[in-house]
C-alpha cells in the first residue's frame, strides 16, 4: 500500500462512484483503496485472501467505513481493528446511510474516530467530504507508525 | 353415750355445711348451727321463718310436698336468698321424723360456684350452638374417619339430608378418588386427620363432590377438639368454587396479556429490524439519484438543455424530499417504540429557546413572541422538545408574511393545567380539524407552506405517550391554537 492511502470500504457501486467524485472534487488526490465487503477490507489490512503477500507494512492514512456489509459488517471490521496492536490506532471514519441509535453507539464503543451520515444532497455530501479530507489528511497528525 | 353426744355436738358446731332444725308447717327456725348463720349472713334466726330465704316460694311448697310424701328430700338445687339480699345456689336435703311430724332437719351447701359455672358453660355452649348454626361455612365433627355431627350449612353444600350424610359416614364419599394434583383422596384423608389428631391443626384445599355428583372446590380447616374426653376432628369447609373460577379468569387473562405483550415485542422487534433497513437501504438509492443528476449537471452542462437541467433539478428536489420523508417516518415510529424517560422540564425556558431560534431564521417580518413564565412539567425532555419544536414551527411558518403574535401560556380546565400555543396566522378551518393530526394529511398546497404533514402526528403520539391530550382551535385567516396536556 502507498504512503497515504484512503482504505474506503463501501459495497455499493453507486456509492463508491460518488465517494470518489466527492473526493476528486476536493482535489484530494490521495490514493484509493476499494473493499468491497467486511472480508476484503481485513484483508486489505493483514494481508490475507486476495492480498496474500502484499506489503501491508504501510496503514492507510484514513479508513471510510460503510457499515451495513455484506459477509462481515463494518462494526465487526472495526472491532478486529482495534483489537490488533498494529492497526489499532488508525483512523477510522464511519461513513453510512444510518443514524439509528444503535449504530452511533456501537460505532464509537468499538473505537471509531468519527461518524458521519451521507447526506442525500449530492452538494451536502461534497461539502461533508471536503471538511473531513481537510480535517483528517492535512490538519491531524497521524499516530506514529507501530502504534 | 356422754361422749357420743358430744362427738355429734362437735360436729355440728365445726360442719362447713349448713344444718338447721325447723318446725315442718310454720317454718320457724329452731336451732342453727354457725355455718348456717354465715350461709344467711346473720348472727341469728330468731324471729325468721324459712319462707323469707327462699327467692323463689314454689321451691318451698315443692319441698314441703317431698317431706309430706317421702319424709325426705334429697340434694334439691335451690336458689337462696340472704339476709343482705344477695342470693346464692345451695344443695339442700332435708328430714322429717315420723315420730315428730313437726320437726323438720336439713343441711344446705353452697353450691353457687359449681352452678355458676355450668350457667356461664350453658351460655357459652348455646353461643356456639349459633354460630354451628348459622355459619355459612359447612361445620362437622369427625370421630375417627366418619362424620357424627354437621351443621345445616354442611346439609346445603353437599346437597343432602342429615340422614343421607350420617350413612355416608365419610367425608371421602363425597370427594373424587383423586385430587387434582394427582394423590389419592383415601391416603390424604387419613394423612390430614391423622396430622390434625397430633396436634397439627390442618388447612388445604380439596376437590368435593356434592350428593348429586357435581364437583366443587372446597378451602377445609381440620382442628383437634375434645369433647366430654373424647377426641375428635371438627372440620370447617368453605366452598370456594367462586373464588376460584375468579381465580381461574385473572390466570387466563394474565396469561392472555403475557402472550399478547409477547406477540407485541415479536412485532416491536420486526419494527425495529424494519426501520434498521429502511433507514439505510431506502436512502442509498436516493442518494445514487440526487448524486449522479448533480454529476449530470455538472459535467454535461453544455449538452443538456434549460428544460433538461429543469427536470434534473425536479429529479434532485424529488429525492431529497423523500429523504426527508423517510428520515420523518423513522422519527415517528422511533418515539412510539421509545421508552420514556421522566424528567422535570421548563416548558417555559424550553419554549423561549426554541422561539429565538426561529426569529433569527425567519426573521423578514415582525412576530411578537410572549412566552408566560415558570412552567414547569413531568416528561420526557428530548420528546417534549420535538413538541415544542413542531408545534412553534408550525406557528411561525404558518405566520406566512403576516406580522402577528405567538404566545405560550397554559389555563387551567377540570382542575388540570392546559398548554396553549396560539398564533394570528393563517389558521385553519374546523371542518379539517380531524385532519391535522393524522400522518401525511396536509391541510394547505406544498407551494404554499412547504412541509409532509407528519409534524403534528409526531406531536399527538408524544403527547399520547405521556398519557395527555392534544386538541386545536383556528379560523381561516385569523390564527390557531393548540392546546396539550400532559
Amino acid at each position: 500500500m502507498k504512503e497515504k492511502t484512503i482504505l474506503l470500504v463501501e459495497d455499493n457501486p453507486d456509492d463508491v462512484a460518488l465517494t470518489l467524485r466527492a473526493l476528486k472534487k476536493n482535489n484530494i488526490s490521495n490514493d484509493v483503496v476499494i473493499a468491497r465487503d467486511g472480508v476484503e477490507a481485513l484483508d486489505c489490512l493483514f494481508g490475507t485472501g486476495k492480498y496474500e503477500g502484499q506489503d501491508v507494512e504501510t496503514l492507510p492514512v484514513l479508513v471510510l467505513l460503510d457499515l451495513k456489509l455484506p459477509r462481515i459488517s463494518g462494526i465487526e471490521v472495526l472491532q478486529r481493528l482495534r483489537s490488533d496492536e498494529r492497526t489499532k490506532f488508525v483512523p477510522v471514519v464511519i461513513l453510512t446511510t444510518s443514524k439509528e441509535e444503535q449504530d452511533l453507539i456501537d460505532g464509537y464503543r468499538f473505537g471509531a474516530n468519527s461518524y458521519i451520515r451521507k447526506p442525500v444532497d449530492f452538494s451536502n455530501f461534497i461539502e461533508a467530504v471536503r471538511q473531513l479530507g481537510l480535517y483528517w489528511l492535512v490538519l491531524n497528525e497521524a499516530p506514529p507508525l507501530g502504534g | 353415750m356422754q361422749n357420743d353426744t358430744n362427738k355429734y355436738r362437735r360436729l355440728f358446731e365445726d360442719s362447713v355445711a349448713g344444718m338447721f332444725w325447723a318446725t315442718f308447717e310454720k317454718g320457724l327456725i329452731i336451732e342453727t348451727n354457725p355455718a348456717m348463720r354465715r350461709l344467711f349472713g346473720v348472727d341469728s334466726f330468731e324471729g325468721t321463718r324459712a319462707t323469707d330465704f327462699y327467692v323463689r316460694s314454689e321451691d318451698r311448697e315443692r319441698i314441703k310436698e317431698q317431706l309430706l310424701r317421702n319424709g325426705a328430700v334429697r340434694d334439691l338445687e335451690i336458689l337462696f336468698k340472704r339476709k343482705d339480699g344477695s342470693e346464692f345456689w345451695g344443695s339442700h336435703s332435708a328430714w322429717r321424723y315420723a315420730d315428730q311430724e313437726d320437726v323438720v332437719e336439713g343441711i344446705i351447701i353452697d353450691i353457687s360456684h359449681r352452678r355458676w359455672a355450668e350457667d356461664a358453660l350453658r351460655r357459652s355452649e348455646a353461643k356456639y350452638k349459633t354460630l354451628f348454626n348459622c355459619a355459612n361455612d359447612a361445620i362437622y365433627i369427625i370421630r375417627d374417619s366418619e362424620i357424627i355431627d354437621c351443621n345445616p350449612q354442611t346439609l346445603k353444600m353437599f346437597g343432602c339430608t342429615q340422614k343421607e350424610i350420617l350413612a355416608a359416614q365419610s367425608p371421602i364419599r363425597f370427594s373424587p378418588p383423586l385430587q387434582p394434583n394427582g394423590k389419592d383422596t383415601r391416603v390424604k384423608f387419613f394423612e390430614k386427620i391423622g396430622k390434625t389428631l397430633s396436634g397439627e391443626p390442618q388447612s388445604f384445599e380439596w376437590k368435593h363432590y356434592r350428593h348429586d355428583g357435581t364437583p366443587f372446590d372446597a378451602e377445609v380447616s381440620l382442628n383437634r377438639i375434645e369433647v366430654d374426653g373424647e377426641v375428635l376432628v371438627q372440620a370447617i369447609v368453605r366452598d370456594i368454587t367462586e373464588r376460584k373460577q375468579a381465580e381461574e379468569k385473572i390466570r387466563e387473562a394474565n396469561e392472555d396479556l403475557r402472550r399478547r405483550s409477547a406477540e407485541l415485542e415479536v412485532l416491536n422487534r420486526e419494527l425495529e429490524a424494519f426501520s434498521y433497513s429502511v433507514s439505510h437501504d431506502l436512502r442509498a438509492p436516493l442518494r445514487a439519484i440526487d448524486g449522479f443528476s448533480q454529476a449530470l449537471l455538472e459535467d454535461y452542462y453544455e449538452q443538456v438543455d434549460e428544460q433538461g437541467k429543469d427536470f434534473l433539478r425536479r429529479v434532485r428536489a424529488a429525492s431529497q424530499h423523500m429523504a426527508r420523508l423517510i428520515d420523518d417516518i423513522l422519527v415517528l415510529s422511533r418515539i412510539s417504540r421509545a421508552e420514556l424517560r421522566y424528567g422535570t422540564v421548563d416548558l417555559s425556558a424550553l419554549v423561549s429557546t426554541v422561539a429565538a431560534e426561529l426569529q433569527k431564521t425567519n426573521g423578514k417580518q415582525e412576530i411578537d413572541f410572549i412566552a408566560a413564565p415558570g412552567i414547569a412539567v413531568k416528561g420526557d425532555p428530548n420528546l417534549l422538545r420535538i413538541v415544542v419544536e413542531n408545534l412553534l414551527n408550525n406557528a411561525y411558518k404558518f405566520m406566512g408574511n403576516k406580522s402577528g403574535t405567538i404566545e405560550f401560556g397554559t389555563v387551567m380546565q377540570d382542575g388540570r393545567p392546559v398548554y396553549f400555543l396560539r398564533d394570528t396566522g393563517v389558521g385553519f378551518d374546523m371542518a379539517y380539524m380531524n385532519k391535522l393530526f393524522t400522518p401525511f394529511q396536509r391541510l394547505h398546497r406544498e407551494d404554499e407552506f412547504e412541509g409532509i404533514g407528519i409534524g403534528l402526528a409526531t406531536v399527538q403520539r408524544i403527547i399520547h405517550r405521556h398519557g395527555g391530550h392534544i386538541w386545536a382551535e383556528g379560523e381561516v385567516g385569523k390564527g390557531a391554537t393548540f392546546y396539550f396536556t400532559l
